[in-house]
């Protein structure tokens, strides 16, 4: 099993219990489908943090980046190919739409992880971790100004919906801060996070950050 | 203004100008500044960048327009309109007496159209109507660039076709792997966009002018239109926003093209005057080469399959409602989603187009075209037929439909023609013409042969290209005209050879009245092949069908090495339905999710004698309750669960296939529906699943649905239960209004809400009646509230 469809059992649910013959069986296929749909693109910018206009806002956002002196902003996304899988899965077999829809989400998760290893040896220092708009108070608003800063339409055919939902929907936006130093608060919590009331790991007594 | 555009393109090459955000970023413009503000901003900056690109030679300026459009502007304090004419000013002010002609420049609008987004193709084309309406007073020539979309060019192409007489240009954008980020293909948009009555096809932006080459020739071989290229200087660094392609590089890659044919040329993002200049001094030493005639092949296709009529290729002919019970309930009962099944299944089978038919005669045909046709290309890439006699509703399809169609059909009365070609020439599609006329079908080849060229030539009349014109010499009944096949397939022949036009039949015709059909059938079609058939329009779901066209494809050599067949059947044992063994029961089936077991133990209770309700009330919804219990103690999981639901699901088509139409089983109607603003949808539609198999009936509003559809519904349908999902906090405001226009509207029903980002006390708070935090609450909730 790769990390991805690990993962994307995770998110089904399992919490390590093993996946019965027929769920395996779907996740199995839905991985070879989906990697060969998706058409993953990332963009990013890399700027200083007292650079103006940045499309920043709220405390947390502000908190995360206290010790950078340095920030990316980094847009990332699986394309619409995978979208297009999911909605035509979902016709006929919800169930094999579930778990594409988990393997999607695991999958680009897996392409943040794999781009942030790329930056960390193109820029060097030390980075904090991925933070998003609509986690903490940073504002879920500024998404459409993080696109247009990142020219994420052009580059990557990243857009965002009058509601601010990323589309194609297996996309992240995300903001990394860059030190000399360690940084500290470093660890991703439940406590700044806004879907701490309503989170299934947290129900579950465990965490979405592993 | 069309002259000056003619004579422009006469010449043996055309240039136009360069890369504009980043020049004014030179200028000082900001990354995440609107650029198009500029024009009031920093109208003298503007003004010198349109300057230095008539100076460095070139003949048409796009004025600063790109983002001009009402979902860019939103947040400044300018309208299209004022944007519009400001910049088009500005830019006409800067050429005046340099005969350099000026374009209203159109960009995308920077969401996505569904069904990827969640923009209609009609708010799209109002979009563009806007900006083409505010500029083309003012304007020379329109440009439509940097579209990734094939159905968002196609609605600002006809917004510009329909709303001014401007020449037109056409510009998209693709990546490394030959396609846009949508998916679209050079093919599918030279087809598309030359069908559409662009005046010129071309690449821009995204990548570097030695990555398009293999892009360019393949637009070149699907149009006879001139081609232009106009690449990024590379790509930016993301630290210092510097492009990595020279202009002396830039241009040095430029000269590949002209030995292409490729006659306009420009620069994108990165690119200055100084790239303009160089093209300038080389188009001057390198004067590009005369393209031959096209190829004359025979092409249709969707966003992002372009099916060429090189060998037979199979029209899948299953979406017809023409003696089907269960398509016609479909129709009668807005049930897309058996409609799109229907399609699915064809594609494994293994078609290459689809027909799509949905003529009934209570019901809105051109309505339900629209969305039939919506709704299939965002599941399918096989290229559509639009079957109807009505012109509006194939109007209706061909607008909204992303690619190039076939039309079925016209025939050889002058009347049917001239309704119907006019429409057909419009969108650049292709037609079926039928070889019969107010006379009837006539009984000899060479009759029906002479109504072929009648067909062809008011078609050329009408501006239709012949490799547009497809003939269907129509299949007869065997069993009451044995001599007529002959007559057919005679005239198959020479229609191919003669007039050399592509050939469709109607294949299943034939057997009427007569056993085993398929016999008839698959003989009469490879005979038919063998004449010359191209199109066969047939059931590909039976093998014998579907599979005597890959057999043709084999022994006629097109099919090299036969590995398509291989790819097809190498695998394939005779295959059987598997007989569940005997320790697998209905109930078992259902919850292990074997759906075809489910399916084929139900058809044998039917069989048998079993009453429908028994089979649903004692064995389908116990073994759903046991899955869900399952599923409540985390015995299983939510797949698992899913694929009981998908198991009953199966059961139940089996039993509705059994019943007559109007004695349908259901235990009551909910409402379903993902609020205003939101598309997480797929919650919504694993409760539709687990409902729809406790026999309950779904009226399924979709996804991003306003209040007051909600409402609506509610109140048509006479429901007793809404259901309500939304997965952002940012929605939630949505679902609560729903709930308070429901509840205003006087209409008694319960409010069941799920999704994410509830929980119990918000569920209350907005007044819903059960916070349901999983499919299997709903279910309970609608047992209680519906029994």
């Amino acid at each position: 099993m790769t990390g991805v469809k690990e993962e994307a059992l995770r998110y089904l649910g399992y919490r390590g219990n093993a996946p019965d013959e027929a769920t395996s069986a779907l996740i199995d296929k839905g991985y070879k489908e989906l990697c060969d749909a998706v058409s993953p693109h990332t963009c990013h910018k890399f700027v200083m943090k007292d650079t103006e206009g940045l499309p920043l806002g709220g405390a947390d956002i502000a908190r995360h980046l206290a010790k950078s002196d340095r920030v990316i902003f980094l847009a990332a996304t699986l394309g619409s190919g995978a979208d297009k899988l999911i909605r035509t899965a979902e016709i006929g077999n919800m169930a094999y739409a579930l778990v594409l829809d988990a393997l999607a989400s695991a999958m680009i998760e897996e392409f943040c992880d794999n781009t942030e290893i790329a930056l960390r040896s193109r820029y060097g220092g030390h980075f904090t971790w991925r933070f998003s708009p609509g986690y903490g108070d940073y504002p879920i608003e500024l998404q459409p100004d993080i696109i247009r800063f990142l020219n994420a339409d052009k580059l990557i055919g990243l857009t965002v919906t009058d509601s601010n939902i990323l589309i194609p929907r297996k996309s992240v936006t995300a903001v990394i801060g860059i030190s000399d130093s360690e940084q500290d608060g470093g660890l991703r919590s439940c406590a700044t996070c806004n879907m701490r009331e309503t989170c299934k790991f947290r129900r579950e007594l465990t965490t979405c950050h592993g | 203004m069309k002259d000056r555009i003619k004579d422009l393109l006469e010449r043996s090459y055309v240039i136009l100008d360069g890369g504009f955000g980043t020049e004014l970023q030179k200028r000082g413009m900001k990354p995440g500044e609107t650029s198009e503000i500029m024009n009031f901003r920093r109208e003298d900056d503007v003004y010198a960048i349109h300057r230095s690109y008539i100076d460095a030679g070139a003949n048409i300026i796009n004025a600063n327009t790109f983002g001009a459009n009402r979902l860019k502007l939103a947040k400044t304090e300018y309208t299209t309109g004022e944007v519009v004419k400001k910049a088009l000013s500005i830019a006409k002010r800067a050429a005046e007496g340099t005969g350099t002609l000026v374009a209203l420049d159109i960009g995308p609008t920077g969401q996505l159209l569904e069904p990827a987004g969640t923009l209609s193709f009609e708010d799209a084309y109002d979009i563009f109507r806007e900006i083409v309406e505010a500029g083309r007073e003012l304007a020379d020539l329109v440009i439509i660039e940097t579209m990734t979309d094939l159905y968002e060019i196609k609605a600002a192409l006809l917004a510009v076709k329909e709303n001014c007489d401007l020449p037109v240009f056409t510009f998209m954008s693709f990546e490394k792997n030959g396609r846009t980020f949508t998916g679209t293909l050079p093919s599918a948009a030279a087809l598309t966009l030359t069908g559409l009555g662009s005046d010129a096809i071309g690449v821009n932006c995204s990548l570097a002018p030695d990555e398009l080459y293999g892009i360019v020739d393949e637009l070149i071989r699907y149009t006879d239109l001139p081609i232009m290229v106009k690449a990024n200087a590379g790509l930016p660094d993301p630290a210092t926003g510097a492009y990595s392609v020279s202009a002396e590089q830039y241009v040095k890659d430029c000269i590949k093209y002209t030995e292409m044919g490729v006659r306009i040329y420009g620069g994108c993002c990165g690119t200055s005057p100084e790239y303009i200049s160089g093209l300038k001094a080389m188009l001057g030493a390198h004067t590009p080469v005369v393209r031959g005639a096209g190829s004359g092949i025979s092409s249709v296709c969707s966003y992002a399959n372009t099916v060429d009529i090189t060998c037979p290729k199979i029209i899948g002919e299953r979406i017809n409602p023409t003696g089907k019970k269960l398509f016609k309930e479909a129709l009668r009962n807005n049930d897309i989603n058996y409609i799109l099944n229907q399609a699915l299944e064809q594609v494994a089978a293994g078609a290459d187009i689809l027909d799509v038919n949905v003529g009934l005669p209570e019901i809105d045909e051109k309505e339900m075209m629209v969305r039939v046709v919506k709704a299939l290309q965002g599941i399918t890439d096989l290229p559509l037929q639009i079957d109807s006699t009505k012109p509006d509703v194939i109007e209706a399809a061909l607008r909204v439909y992303n690619g190039k169609a076939i039309v079925n059909s016209v025939n050889g009365e002058a009347a049917v023609m001239d309704r119907i070609l006019p429409i057909v020439k419009k969108y650049g599609a292709a037609v079926v013409g039928l070889t019969l006329d107010e006379n009837g079908i006539p009984p000899k080849a060479e009759q029906r042969v002479a109504i072929a060229e009648r067909i062809l030539r008011r078609a050329q009349e009408y501006g239709i290209p012949r490799e547009n014109v497809f003939i269907d010499c129509l299949t007869l009944t065997v069993s009451t005209e044995q001599k007529a096949v002959y007559e057919t397939l005679k005239a198959v022949r020479a229609v191919k050879e003669k007039l050399g036009l592509h050939t469709v039949l109607g294949v299943s015709n034939i057997s009427f009245g007569l056993p085993t059909r398929e016999l008839i059938n698959s003989t009469f079609l490879s005979m038919a092949m063998e004449c010359g058939l191209d199109l066969p329009i047939i059931n590909p779901n039976i093998t014998a069908m579907s599979g005597a066209v890959f057999a043709y494809r084999v022994l006629a050599a097109h099919d090299g090495n036969a590995a398509q067949f291989i790819e097809r059947f190498g695998g394939e044992t005779a295959k059987k339905p598997t007989v569940p063994k005997a320790e697998v029961t209905l109930s078992y089936a259902i919850e292990k999710g074997l759906d075809k077991d489910a399916e084929l133990l139900t058809k044998q209770k039917l069989e048998a004698g079993a009453d429908s309700m028994d089979i649903v009330n004692n064995e389908l919804i116990p073994a759903l309750d046991r899955a869900g219990d399952d599923f409540g103690k985390n015995k299983i999981f939510l797949p698992q669960l899913i694929l009981s639901a998908n198991a009953a699901q199966a059961c139940f088509t089996a039993i509705k296939a059994a019943m007559s139409g109007e004695n349908r089983i259901s235990k009551g109607k909910i409402v379903l529906a993902t609020v205003k603003g939101d598309i997480h949808d797929i919650g919504k539609n694993i409760v539709k699943t687990l409902l729809e198999n406790y026999g309950y009936t779904v009226i399924d509003l979709g996804k991003d649905v306003p209040e007051q559809k909600v409402v609506d519904a509610a109140i048509d349908h006479d429901v007793k239960l809404v259901g309500l999902s939304a997965l952002m906090t940012t929605t939630l405001g949505a679902m609560e209004n729903t709930i308070k226009l429901l509840r205003a509207s006087g209409h008694e029903c319960k409010v069941v809400v799920g999704g994410a980002v509830l929980t119990r006390d918000y569920a209350d708070a907005i007044g819903a009646d059960c916070y349901a935090k999983d499919a299997k609450d709903t279910v309970d909730f609608a047992k209680e509230v519906l029994g």
